[in-house]
């Protein structure tokens, strides 16, 4: 138990600790870093609560996917970071508003209900028994490939339309690279292309005037 | 649609565990949106062909079919929220398919913004209905709401009817429409302007019938107060515009606010999903037809105000036939399909109580006829600014053809297509 709670000090401190780093580190590239190292605790304190398939998803959709990408676009992206911080003291209040705003009200949710939600049992129930052997990730596979098989497609369905929507209005094609067209190798057709020439015996071909060489 | 066409009368029954009903109901509307989709894959393959475009127009079409078919059929709020934004997302992507260009850019950017502004509240609004019932399952919700506080009840329905009322651009979210349908081209219009107005028909009469019991909300009276506005406003614009695309897409606003009339009076009376029903498919017909033809034009002149269809009778006459008939038909003149329709609708709404909302209706029609009537009279009685053959190309054929015959053949017989959509009213409840 005491390992426990220890664990949970160190995931929790180092957690407030680089998320307080990801907001204050002067070089974009180590807040991005930062906000890594914040995800990698939040999934230790996930693995400590015995919800193991959420610091996997975590790690790798969040560590893996997200903050990559957000340090490529860093790098990539010229971005001027002294001009956007310019306008920082310009935005506080309301960005003091909004956060005063999101903190009174969880304050307020956890002064009326504390910390026995409603929800949270009914959650509850549908998770499986401590000692039936079933893990989370194995209930969690049970449901969305049974009852839920059809949502799983559809919302993949979704995700490949936008992704081949993405694709379809960013692609730029370069002037001057030669490629090949299947529209207009398919449209062919036989007028076009060649030239049927009656040679009668005895004559030379005398090549047409367009020049086909 | 082979293999949609047999279960139009099968029995009704659930999958996926509740999500997701096979009724004839779906089956229907899943018949609907096929036919509107190849259709408009004819004009669109022939409108893209050989360019850059030619394999992404046909993937997108597909992709937003298959969010309309399975918004027909899901019966479960989450499958609701993610079959809407299949249907969006493709839509918006066949709207900028030209991506160098300037209009299509614009009106891609209005019609995102406002897809995004409007699922999200709709997807606000359908949180409440889960609050209220901790279900997601429609039928479940119907039947649990009973003991709810009528206020919520009606926010949450007027949230959800923000999502709907944006794909079938009902006044007020109707603003998208007009800027989408110029910019786009004619065939990408076309499909914009029928099928996710078909899916969001279908959705919202299963939302209405099955989880909004009609003594919980008043919503007969104020989907009847919003299809009174929405044809008014959509006729009235109509009448000033010079762009054809943008006179459809008024007009498209304007049709929708006649359907919705049916739908008003949906639980009051057995005709009203019949007479929906068979309106989508000749509405269907004709616009497609028209966006059609508008496509041949706008490839022809590069434009696509009145001077470039002044004289098309003489230049291109089958064009011009056809573009007539779908605009008469739209107008509501017997015996095209377009009139059978719009007397199915008014008799929906007169047996449904609506008295008053059918003689602003018919008020509107006649008012509509002025400006199709027009563009009629400027295709047949002008001599044309120059002469030039319209681009002949078997898909435009096709697609122009298949919508003038069901144009005709729906209003010559109605009984034809109203049967079908008789047997597909009966919903899984």
């Amino acid at each position: 138990m005491a390992l426990t709670a220890f664990f949970f000090y160190l995931f929790a401190i180092l957690a407030v600790v680089s998320g307080a780093m990801v907001i204050t580190a002067r070089n974009p590239v180590h807040a991005v870093l930062f906000l890594i190292l914040t995800f990698f605790n939040a999934a230790g304190l996930f693995v400590l609560l015995g919800a193991e398939f959420l610091a996997m998803l975590l790690i790798i959709v969040y560590v893996g996917a997200v903050a990559v990408l957000f340090l490529f676009v860093v790098m990539m992206l010229d971005v001027d970071f002294a001009e956007l911080r310019a306008g920082f003291i310009k935005n506080a209040p309301i960005g003091l508003v909004v956060g005063g705003v999101v903190l009174a009200e969880l304050v307020a949710l956890f002064a009326v209900y504390g910390f026995e939600l409603g929800v949270g049992k009914t959650l509850a129930a549908a998770a499986p028994e401590a000692g039936s052997g079933i893990t989370n990730t194995e209930a969690l596979g049970r449901i969305i490939y049974t009852k839920y098989v059809y949502f799983f497609q559809g919302a993949g369905l979704v995700l490949l339309v936008a992704m081949i929507g993405a694709i379809v209005l960013t692609l730029r094609h370069k002037e001057g690279v030669r490629r090949q067209s299947i529209s207009a190798q398919v449209n062919r057709h036989p007028a076009a292309a060649m030239e049927v020439v009656k040679v009668a015996p005895g004559q030379a071909i005398v090549p047409s005037s367009e020049g086909q060489g | 649609m082979g293999v949609t066409a047999p279960m139009l009368i099968a029995a009704p029954r659930e999958a996926f565990c509740g999500t997701y009903a096979v009724d004839p109901f779906r089956g229907f509307y899943q018949l609907v949106i096929e036919a509107g989709a190849i259709i408009t894959l004819f004009a669109l393959a022939a409108h893209f062909r050989g360019t850059e475009q030619e394999a992404q127009a046909p993937i997108a079409l597909l992709m937003a079919s298959v969010g309309g078919m399975g918004l027909a059929a899901a019966t479960d709020l989450g499958l609701i929220v993610l079959f809407l934004q299949m249907v969006s997302f493709p839509s918006y992507l066949l709207v900028l398919l030209v991506r160098s260009d300037k209009p299509a850019q614009e009106a891609t950017f209005k019609y995102f913004l406002y897809g995004a502004a409007a699922l999200a509240v709709m997807a606000y609004g359908l949180t409440f209905l889960f609050g209220l019932t901790g279900s997601l399952n429609l039928r479940i919700i119907g039947t649990s709401l009973a003991g709810a506080d009528r206020a919520w009840i009606a926010l949450a329905f007027g949230l959800v009817l923000v999502g709907y009322g944006f794909e079938m651009t009902l006044v007020p979210f109707h603003v998208w429409a007009p800027d989408a349908f110029q910019g786009a081209t004619a065939p990408a219009s076309g499909f914009v302007s029928v099928v996710p107005k078909v899916a969001a028909f279908a959705g919202l009469l299963r939302l209405l019938l099955e989880a909004l019991p009609h003594n919980l909300v008043p919503w007969p009276v104020m989907l009847a107060i919003i299809a009174a506005v929405t044809m008014s406003f959509g006729n009235l614009m109509a009448l000033r515009q010079t762009s054809l695309k943008r006179l459809l897409a008024y007009s498209s606003i304007a049709q929708a606010g006649y359907m919705l009339m049916a739908v008003a009076a949906a639980e009051r009376t057995p005709g009203a999903m019949p007479a929906v029903g068979y309106y989508l498919v000749a509405y269907l017909c004709m616009n497609l037809a028209a966006f059609a033809v508008l496509a041949q034009v706008e490839r022809m002149f590069g434009r696509d105000d009145y001077v470039a269809i002044r004289g098309l009778g003489r230049c291109a006459p089958w064009s011009a036939a056809a573009l007539a008939l779908a605009l008469l038909s739209l107008a509501g003149i017997p015996p095209l399909a377009g009139f059978a329709g719009k007397v199915f609708l008014l008799m929906a709404a007169i047996a449904g109580g609506f008295a008053w909302l059918a003689v602003v209706a018919a008020l509107n029609m006649a008012l509509a006829l002025y400006y199709y009537a027009a563009i009629v009279a400027e295709m047949y009685f002008h001599e044309p600014e120059r002469t030039k053959a319209v681009a002949a190309r078997a898909g435009y054929a096709w697609a122009i053809g298949l919508c003038t015959a069901g144009t005709i053949a729906f209003g010559a017989i109605p009984t034809l297509a109203l049967s079908v959509a008789q047997l597909g009213s009966s919903m899984l409840r």
